[in-house]
């Protein structure tokens, strides 16, 4: 198999959710089509983006032959399952057929539900199904963030815990769940993990640890965009968030951060670079006006486009990555690592792993204002500190890297799992 | 659900027992001749060595008439030995009393002649009833002939309800009954019946009768439960019983029941007990066929035989297209001989049909034609205004069709094909925007090649490039499939014209006596416009004219009415469209493929 055919399905199309996790796997899809693989993506919407047309699952985005959207809007969030089997199957099992791909790489559960699982390899007999692990939501519930609602950070699911967590799901539920989705999962062939801690996270859940490849989430090769000059007393006192405004991802904390910083006189600039698409907007309006407080120094510049962060990026000295969740292997980093600067970030899971403190970057407690303003200032005042950690900022894997190690994991010996077992 | 038809024994005069001897003592004597409300007639008397069971009477009045008899026999101590009593039912006997001159029993293979008893009772209309009630407990019958005498026994419908106010912890409503012409009577509604004392529900209308209850939909009627809460009588009973208290059901009825037909609801309650519901049924409005829809269920295990059953023949016979009254106006230019005729039908509140008219008026290829707008029966009351503008502008020769009475697009054409004049027909969805000139005339030469006409279709595109119509096909159980709906439309781009089994309604060419031929031989009704557009397409497939999908001919089709949410009776409304589909078109590859381009 030297070009395997790869059908791709994500839970949603980057030009109308830009996730990582969509990014990452539309990314995927065109890097193996560039390397010879015949390979379509496939990328699943509900009533957020488009509406559901009679006689079809399938739209388009574009006049690209290789982009098709999938019609999904009748999914079961708990149980990530898929409630429109009847209008779903015959026009996805159709498509396989005729596309006929060796590989289907799935890169999420969502709104496609786990079912299709089934459905593939009902299909596609001899096909390799291959699924990447982009966050916890098997695992956890509750939005797969490992995080309970009351915000505490989550060690690992248990029954009981999740119901009194989710409040409105006994443990029974949980574990009828939990069931439900380890039986489907276990027609993946192979498993992709970006870290190793997400990893380590599902093998304690219970998948097999031999079947769940670690693969660094990779970018497109790019210039790097210019790093700003410093300051005339050499500080590094620009700093930058990017990334959706969900309340896991900490950006309230960090314009906590900033108004202390700005309370105590410090000279600094944040920039915060996002939309919050689908937030309750209390949430935007609490954001506004934890900006206010800082006394103009920090900018909320509301949602980017992708082509636009590297000029965004070369206004800042740091990327901040002040997520109170867990994350797994966040694209913003690896996006700043690109651009040879150094990130801080909170010192847990996924970012703990890609982040070194003290080599490339600095950790600070997940949550903690106070701890995050310790260590921003740390950053504009240690001198020297700035030029030894950008100097260390580890080389990011580009899609040709990707599509080796995924064109490996696509030739893996292990036979294809059939529905028996 | 077996339809009964009570028909009269029709014999005629010389139908009856051997001739008799007119001087030879009878064998018995008729002492109570009666008529049951309805029909029916009771016979009472005495003779000898007769036995209790199905038999035969001739009862003799002018003419001898042979009718099937149910025989019960009782003692009387006042006879001869050998001698007893005999009680004879003609259920289907439709005589006056009065008039019977003597009777003949058949006992066995022989006749007894059972002349009048000078002193015999003529029991009014209406006391047979009654005067088998007070003998039944003394006759001696077999067991199945004693139920029909009971149910004789039992009181009759006598026009009004006996449900509300009967003793018997039995309550039922109608909230719904309509007749749908040429099909039968939808029923819904609820018995509320906790100690399941009902044991039969038969609709019935004069003569005709039917088992209604048999397959009936149930459904949770927690409000019926909620009504009786309160009820002394039925609380008790109500304590931990369930709440599918409701029904629905369609029950077909055969075209000679009047249309005018009084129809009563029997519930049979025990043997020998029988309540009645007067059902008024109404002809279908406009929401009946919604109504019915969200009287099922769709997500229920048999949700496809339900429907089959219940809601499949009403909606085929509610919603089948008619072609209703159309007005037609003439603008712009006078051209009476136009060489092609443009059907654009309107059935949305849009007033911007002036942009497919000025898109018509600046193509070449449309030279010499006339445009048809059908104005449906939700059109914009400005729309008028705006076409007469457009025709004046443009300098266009259109027709405006006012066809009130059309509620889509199927009905608007049928009203607007009479009124067409040019031998080709172009039917153009106001959806669809064509791109610059010329794709009319490629259309049009794939449609008319000479002698080989037929129904050509280009490749229609949503907005976002990928695929709305490119020809529909038959799979593999010979079920129309739309090929390729919502690929990339890259994926077609080097598709040659090829013969397919249904073309687009939204934008067809084709001959207008093919159109003429299939709009006069109707259609078949459907809840989306969807089936309705393929049924029309594939009859005029099925009647000789081959389609066409011409793929390098593109056009877009903008949608930009809101598309319907999936409320469970749009559901099935979905299942009863493709089940009527299926009984539509059960051999539809035989009817339409085959036809060579």
């Amino acid at each position: 198999m030297t070009a395997p055919r790869v059908l791709t399905i994500a839970h949603n199309h980057p030009d109308l959710h830009p996730g990582g996790a969509e990014i990452l796997a539309r990314d995927l899809a065109d890097a193996l089509r560039g390397a010879g693989s015949p390979s379509l993506f496939l990328a699943c919407v509900n009533r957020a983006h488009r509406e559901p047309r009679p006689g079809t699952a399938f739209q388009a985005l574009g006049p690209s032959p290789d982009e098709m959207l999938l019609w999904a809007g009748r999914f079961d969030l708990f149980h990530q399952s898929q409630l429109d089997l009847d209008g779903l199957v015959p026009d996805l099992a159709e498509l396989m057929t005729g596309f006929a791909p060796d590989v289907v790489h799935v890169h999420h559960t969502l709104l496609l539900g786990a079912e299709m699982l089934f459905l593939v390899r009902r299909t596609l007999p001899r096909a390799r199904i291959v699924f990447t692990l982009h966050d916890y939501l098997p695992i956890c519930p509750n939005d797969g963030q490992m995080v309970t609602t009351a915000g505490a950070l989550c060690e690992a699911a248990r029954p009981d815990a999740c119901a009194a967590c989710l409040k409105d799901r006994t443990a029974e539920e949980v574990v009828r769940r939990e069931r439900h989705l380890k039986t489907l999962l276990g027609l993946v062939d192979v498993f992709v993990a970006p870290s190793r801690f997400l990893r380590d996270r599902f093998v304690a859940w219970g998948l097999p640890a031999d079947r769940i490849v670690v693969i660094p989430n990779a970018r497109p090769a790019a210039d790097p965009a210019p790093h700003r000059p410093a300051a005339a007393d050499g500080r590094r006192n620009a700093f930058a968030f990017f990334g959706n405004l969900t309340p896991y991802k900490g950006a309230d904390v960090l314009l906590d951060a900033a108004a202390r910083l700005a309370a105590d006189g410090h000279d600094f600039t944040l920039e915060v670079h996002g939309g919050a698409a689908f937030q309750d907007p209390a949430l935007a309006d609490a954001l506004a006006a934890k900006a206010a407080a800082t006394g103009g120094r920090a900018t909320l510049h509301g949602a980017y486009r992708t082509d636009a962060h590297p000029a965004l990026v070369a206004r800042a000295d740091w990327v901040v990555v002040p997520s109170v969740w867990w994350e797994n292997a966040p694209l913003v980093i690896q996006e700043a690592f690109r651009h040879r600067r150094p990130v801080i970030c909170s010192g847990i899971g996924g970012m703990a792993e890609a982040v070194r403190d003290g080599v490339d970057g600095l950790h600070a407690r997940p949550g903690d204002a106070a701890d995050l303003a310790r260590v921003l200032r740390r950053a504009m005042e240690t001198p020297g500190l700035w030029d030894r950690l950008a100097a260390a900022v580890p080389t990011v894997p580009d899609m040709a890297d990707a599509v080796a190690a995924h064109r490996a994991v696509y030739r893996m010996d292990a036979p294809a799992r059939s529905l028996a077992g | 659900m077996k339809t009964r038809t009570r028909r009269h024994a029709a014999p005629g005069p010389e139908d009856g027992p051997p001739p008799v001897d007119e001087t030879a003592a009878p064998d018995g004597f008729v002492e109570v001749v009666g008529r049951f409300a309805g029909e029916g007639l009771l016979i009472q008397g005495w003779t000898t060595g007769a036995i209790a069971g199905a038999t035969e009477v001739v009862a003799e009045t002018r003419v001898r008439c042979r009718h099937a008899a149910v025989l019960a026999t009782f003692p009387r101590d006042d006879l001869k030995p050998g001698a007893g009593g005999v009680l004879a039912i003609l259920p289907e006997a439709d005589i006056d009393p009065a008039a019977i001159r003597r009777c003949h029993l058949k006992v066995g293979a022989a006749w007894r002649r059972l002349d009048l008893f000078g002193q015999r009772t003529l029991l009014p209309d209406g006391d047979a009833e009654g005067h088998l009630r007070h003998m039944l407990a003394k006759l001696e019958a077999t067991d199945a002939d004693r139920r029909t005498l009971r149910r004789l026994a039992a009181p009759r419908y006598a026009g009004h309800d006996t449900v509300s106010g009967s003793a018997l912890p039995v309550r039922a409503a109608i909230d719904l009954a309509v007749r749908v012409p040429g099909a039968g009577v939808w029923l819904s509604g609820w018995p509320l019946d906790p100690t399941r004392r009902v044991e039969a529900a038969t609709l019935n209308a004069g003569r005709w009768s039917v088992r209604a209850d048999g397959e009936w939909m149930r459904a949770v009627r927690r409000d019926v439960t909620e009504g009786f809460a309160q009820n002394p009588r039925f609380a008790p009973l109500l304590a931990g019983a369930d709440d599918r208290h409701g029904f629905a059901g369609f029950v077909p009825v055969p075209d000679d029941v009047a249309a005018d037909a009084a129809f009563h609801l029997e519930l049979a309650v025990g043997e020998d007990a029988f309540l009645f519901l007067p059902v008024s049924p109404v002809p279908p409005n406009g929401e009946f066929v919604r109504r019915i829809l969200c009287a099922v269920d769709p997500d229920d295990p048999a949700a496809d035989a339900l429907i089959a059953r219940h809601v499949v023949p009403p909606v085929r016979a509610a919603e089948r297209p008619v072609p209703g009254p159309a007005t037609v106006h003439d603008l712009g230019p006078a051209r009476p001989d136009p060489r092609l005729s443009v059907v654009i039908p309107v059935v949305d509140g849009r007033e911007d049909v002036d942009l497919s008219l000025a898109r018509l008026a600046v193509d070449p290829d449309l030279a010499q034609g006339e445009v048809l707008v059908v104005a449906g029966a939700a059109s914009n009351a400005r729309l008028p205004r705006a076409v007469r503008a457009a025709a004046g502008f443009y300098r266009l020769t259109v027709r405006l069709v006012l066809a009130p009475r059309a509620r889509d697009a199927i009905e608007a054409i049928a009203a607007a094909v009479p009124h067409v004049r040019a031998a080709r027909v172009l039917l153009l969805s106001t959806a669809v925007v064509p791109p610059g000139g010329g794709w009319l005339g490629d259309l049009e030469r794939a449609a008319m090649r000479p002698g080989r006409p037929a129904m050509a279709s280009p490749t229609i595109l949503y907005e976002d490039h990928s695929v709305r119509f490119a020809g529909i096909v038959l799979d593999d159980a010979a079920l129309p499939v739309a090929q390729y709906a919502g690929y990339p439309a890259d994926w077609i781009r080097d598709a040659e014209p090829r013969p397919v089994a249904g073309a687009s309604l939204d934008c067809a060419m084709l001959p207008r006596a093919w159109l003429e031929t299939a709009v006069r031989a109707g259609g078949e009704g459907f809840v989306g416009p969807e089936r309705k557009a393929l049924d029309l397409s594939l009859r005029i497939a099925a009647a000789g004219g081959p389609c066409l999908w011409i793929p390098a001919v593109r056009v877009v089709a903008v949608d930009e009415a809101p598309r319907a949410g999936d409320e469970p009776w749009r559901r099935a409304a979905a299942v009863v469209d493709r089940l009527a589909f299926a009984a539509t078109w059960p051999r539809v590859a035989n009817a339409t493929v085959g036809a060579a381009p």
